[in-house]
């Protein structure tokens, strides 16, 4: 039932703001519309770890541990974004001439976003969740030109192109999956669903899960932004209006590497040895990881740099991924310190951008007196993201490297340091000057501030601190249980 | 349906990408693929006359979005540009000809690896389902226009449905059908796109969008 | 030896003879269909006899700046597509000259006549020759693998090299397992076929405009004997290429050599109407297409080859 509410909110919500005919009236409704899921969500998650997983619809929609952990994350990401919307929005309007068209236009996408997202994660078929995949792509193209100038509509139509086109690849991966499906016997609709995949998968054929495997990684990879297929993510997370990035970063990447986790476990059974997708994971985390480090180096728009971050978070993920189940757990934990020092990383930049008007590194500096609240958000979001201690990335890195070093892939930990090491330096140095360099003429004031999201920040920024240094035993249980699940028991 | 019938499709699938290589007309393009979806279509009929009401939907749907529906958007798309012709492709007709060429051979010998033949016209589904995949890719690359790389896109997909077939007879027929339908949802959010394309930069050359770099 | 020979030399002679007297009236058939398509009355279906018997009572000019090799052309391209014929099955027989490998050299025949051809173009010294003859030069280079790639698929199949073979009973077994991939192989020899006979849609045989033509250009300095030499050459290669044409897309294999020939003139008749139709019906192809025009003959050719390897 509440797996039926969770699919039909998203849609509701996208229906009535094509009927709302303010902009502010929209604004406020997107915030409500999430608020609202947000809460199914936490529900059904806690009734996931409490009862255990729940299905409907003839057991086409599932909720277990991991697809609850990620839905938890995606609808709490989705509100901040919603509320940060409203701020933005006030003092950036979409469009003088066509103001509330936009809003109504901007809010019925912003759902249908959701909604994609919501499904791929409660669709038990794995097919069924490669469509809600390719519709979170067409959901959020107009998104990131809702302003339709020049450079945003150059981003979004390469995020459009490339996007689609190595979705696809990821359809093609889900093909040869069903044939492995079929080939252990399985028919029909069954064939794709995944409880049953995961349980058949001992007797499919090796070879088809092995192809189909490589052809997702790089499918929904492409949708990570792992390289070399990440070529449209700084572009597009640079060009979108902020709230868009912040949920692009902190959700929907997190959304593809979900779908590839859900391929894991039926790769290991297949193939017999688990080392086989592990190993592919490994090679593409790395490269992103070094890739990203490289291009961090060179960025001058703030919102790039946070952009190569996310790839190199990504690649930083799919490294733990293919680290066994202590990456796993350390995998899962690196998901939520990401996605929600990436939003506080984004919220700030956009708000500090707004103010000097400008996203160049060079021309922003002395943002913590300029602007105090914002200015020294971004500064604490970014020494949190390059790994500073006592943070909760830097706890989430350190376990991947301890769950590295335990599993013997001493290379890779040389090169994942040697990647983090880089960025680190990369991101330090702007950063500070961003922070405390003089300040300019006097810049422009906010408007919109509300007193609720400066509230978020500080506590976003709070909690990244906190769980560094200690992480409650409630969610240890939520991301050993999650992993459990990837790894097949 | 005999298989002979069968392979002679497949053989005018890869004769409609060739074709689509070599023509230098966006309307064109789109008539070839709208000829390769009906093409497609037929894929299903031996199920379908062996007693599968799914396989008669399914190849219905396809004919109805592959078939009509997409190539009509894309001809409206083509239509509302002013750009017809395929403008200076990176690499020159007979060259990209004679690389579909090589990617037909290489998709022969690839294809011939897939696991698990187990009709007699397997191996030759395979082959042209890769050989329709990589035609696509290459057509996306090397097409300046943002109708040329839609081109691409479709005939990656039209190459993805062969495969599909190949592999595993098709998908469920619900995801079939969802899929079909996000298709659908993806050529108008491409036919609307080039549009927009075309009122902001009053062109549609992707390859002079170089703004955004590093 | 002499059982050979005697075998052999009427053989021989009773195949030129075939060809000679059916071979002018092909080029007259596709003239006369044009004009028909056109609505005109259009010359004689025979003109061709007329034209190349009043240019043998004529003498020849030649300009001063030409030698040996300019006279040498119209000769050499007559007798290698008479050479070319003698490997043509007629009827349910052998060919007269017939060997392992003789599609090889039916191929290369054409390629010395052809250089032939555009040595004496280059010969005499003209600019627009010679642009003919470096078109020549380039668009043969794409049909003739075409052409080749055919052949092949025809070889593997038949699992014999010789033209005989090729063209024997074997054909209707492969057309039976085969079908799309002889498909191919008979579209891709149409296109060779064009290009070799300097048809529409590659070349224009009537055009008046020498930047445009491509085979024409080059003979516009004959006269006399030699431009009927190189007219009955070229109704010769319209004969040969269209025969194997035929012989493919319709292979029967009974009756002697005049029930075959009469199949066969009657083949090569239809396939006249259908080059005056598509003379009338399409126009010619700019220059810069006709590369693209060739590499797709040469692909589908090319598929031919991969289908039947495929299959194996």
């Amino acid at each position: 039932m509440i797996l039926w509410a969770l699919a039909a909110v998203p849609m509701a919500g996208a229906l009535v703001c094509l009927l709302i005919p303010r902009r502010q009236a929209v604004l406020g409704w997107i915030i409500i519309g999430s608020a609202i899921e947000t809460v199914l969500a936490v529900i059904a998650g806690v009734g996931v770890y409490r009862v255990g997983s729940m299905d409907a619809c003839l057991g086409h929609l599932a909720l277990d541990e991991l697809s609850a952990f990620h839905l938890s994350l995606v609808t709490g990401i989705f509100l901040l974004s919603s509320i940060y919307a409203r701020g933005y929005f006030n003092q950036e309007p979409f469009d003088p001439t066509r103001d509330d068209r936009q809003a109504r236009k901007f809010g019925a996408l912003w759902f249908s976003f959701l909604g994609s997202m919501v499904g791929v994660l409660i669709f038990n078929n794995v097919g069924l969740m490669w469509v809600s995949m390719e519709s979170t792509t067409l959901a959020s193209a107009f998104l990131i030109c809702i302003h339709a100038d020049r450079l945003s509509m150059e981003a979004a139509w390469k995020y459009l192109i490339i996007c689609s086109a190595g979705i696809v690849l990821g359809l093609l991966g889900t093909v040869f999956i069903y044939g492995a499906s079929v080939s252990a016997g399985a028919a029909g609709e069954e064939a794709l669903c995944w409880t049953d995949l995961v349980s058949h998968a001992g007797q499919m054929n090796p070879s088809l899960v092995k192809i189909g495997f490589v052809l997702i990684v790089v499918g929904y990879g492409t949708k990570i932004g792992l390289a070399p297929m990440h070529t449209w993510l700084p572009d597009a997370h640079s060009q979108a209006p902020t709230p868009v990035s912040a949920v692009f970063s902190g959700v929907l990447l997190n959304c593809a590497t979900y779908c590839i986790c859900r391929f894991i476990p039926i790769v290991a059974a297949s193939t017999g040895t688990p080392d086989w997708g592990r190993r592919i994971l490994l090679g593409f985390g790395l490269v992103s990881m070094v890739v990203a480090a490289v291009f961090v180096l060179v960025q001058r728009d703030v919102k790039r740099l946070l952009a190569y971050s996310s790839v190199e978070h990504m690649g930083i993920i799919t490294v733990g991924l293919g680290l066994g189940p202590a990456g796993y757990v350390a995998a899962l934990y690196h998901t939520l310190n990401h996605s929600v020092c990436k939003t506080l990383a984004f919220f700030c930049a956009g708000r500090v951008g707004q103010s000097y008007g400008t996203r160049n590194m060079e021309s922003i500096s002395g943002s913590v007196s300029a602007c105090p609240v914002w200015g020294s958000g971004l500064l604490a979001a970014i020494l949190l993201l390059i790994g500073c201690a006592p943070g909760a990335i830097f706890m989430s890195e350190f376990m991947i490297v301890r769950a590295g070093i335990a599993g013997g892939h001493l290379a890779v930990i040389a090169g994942f340091l040697a990647a983090v090491a880089i960025v680190f330096c990369g991101a330090l140095r702007p950063a500070i000057h961003m922070a405390f360099g003089d300040t300019p003429e006097p810049v422009g004031a906010l408007r919109g501030e509300s007193t609720v999201m400066r509230g978020c920040v500080v506590a976003m920024t709070a909690w990244l601190i906190l769980t560094g240094m200690w992480i409650p035993a409630g969610l240890t249980a939520v991301f050993q249980r999650a992993a459990r699940l990837i790894a097949g028991m | 349906m005999m298989s002979g019938e069968y392979s002679a499709i497949l053989v005018l699938v890869v004769i409609t990408n060739f074709y689509i290589l070599n023509t230098s007309r966006y309307i064109i393009s789109a008539r070839a693929i709208a000829l390769q979806g009906c093409l497609l279509s037929l894929l299903p009929l031996p199920d379908a006359f062996a007693g599968s009401p799914q396989a008669m939907f399914l190849s219905a749907g396809t004919l109805m979005v592959k078939g009509i529906l997409m190539p009509v958007i894309l001809i409206r798309a083509i239509r509302s540009t002013d750009e017809f012709r395929v403008a200076q492709p990176f690499l020159g007709h007979v060259a990209s000809v004679l690389l579909g060429f090589v990617i037909l051979v290489a998709a022969f010998w690839a294809g011939a690896a897939i696991p698990l033949p187990t009709r007699p016209h397997d191996v030759l589904m395979g082959a042209v389902g890769l050989a329709t995949i990589l035609t696509g890719m290459m057509i996306m690359v090397n097409r300046r226009k943002a109708v040329g790389q839609v081109i691409g896109f479709l005939i990656l997909e039209n190459g993805i449905l062969i495969l599909s077939l190949r592999i595993s007879r098709g998908l469920p027929f619900v995801i079939e059908m969802a899929i079909l339908f996000d298709v659908l949802l993806a050529a108008m959010i491409f036919g609307g796109f080039i549009q927009s394309v075309h009122e902001t930069f009053s062109h549609t050359d992707v390859s002079r969008m170089r703004k955004l770099k590093g | 030896m002499t059982a050979w020979i005697s075998e052999f030399v009427p053989a021989l002679f009773r195949q030129w003879a075939f060809v000679l007297a059916v071979s002018p009236i092909l080029p007259g058939v596709v003239a006369k269909t044009k004009a028909w398509v056109a609505g005109r009355q259009g010359p004689p279906v025979i003109q061709p006899y007329r034209d190349i018997v009043k240019l043998f009572q004529k003498g020849a000019a030649y300009s001063r700046t030409t030698t040996w090799i300019f006279r040498a052309g119209p000769v050499i391209s007559f007798s290698a597509a008479m050479a070319a014929v003698l490997m043509i099955p007629i009827g349910g027989m052998e060919a007269p000259l017939t060997f392992q490998g003789d599609l090889i050299l039916f191929a290369y025949v054409w390629g010395t006549s052809r250089f032939f051809t555009m040595t004496a173009a280059l010969d005499t010294g003209s600019a627009f020759e010679g642009m003919g003859a470096s078109r020549e030069a380039v668009f043969s280079c794409l049909a003739e693998p075409a052409l080749f790639l055919g052949l092949l698929t025809l070889a593997r199949e038949a699992g014999s090299l010789s033209m005989s073979d090729l063209l024997s009973v074997g054909l209707i077994r492969i057309w039976s397992i085969h079908a799309p991939a002889l498909c191919l192989v008979t579209t891709a020899f149409i296109v060779v076929f064009l290009t070799e006979n300097s048809r529409i849609p590659i070349d224009d045989p009537n055009t008046h405009l020498e930047l445009t033509m491509i085979h024409e250009v080059m003979v516009l300095d004959h006269s006399g004997p030699d431009l009927a030499l190189i007219e009955y050459a070229s109704a010769v290669k319209f004969f040969a290429l269209g025969a194997l044409l035929v012989r493919i897309v319709y292979p029967i294999r009974s009756g002697g050599f005049w029930a075959g020939g009469a199949v066969l003139g009657i083949g090569l008749l239809g396939l006249s109407i259908l080059v005056g139709v598509i003379e009338s019906t399409m126009a010619r192809l700019r220059l810069a297409r006709i590369p693209q025009f060739l590499a797709f003959a040469f692909v589908l050719a090319g598929f031919g080859v991969i289908l039947t390897l495929a299959a194996a």
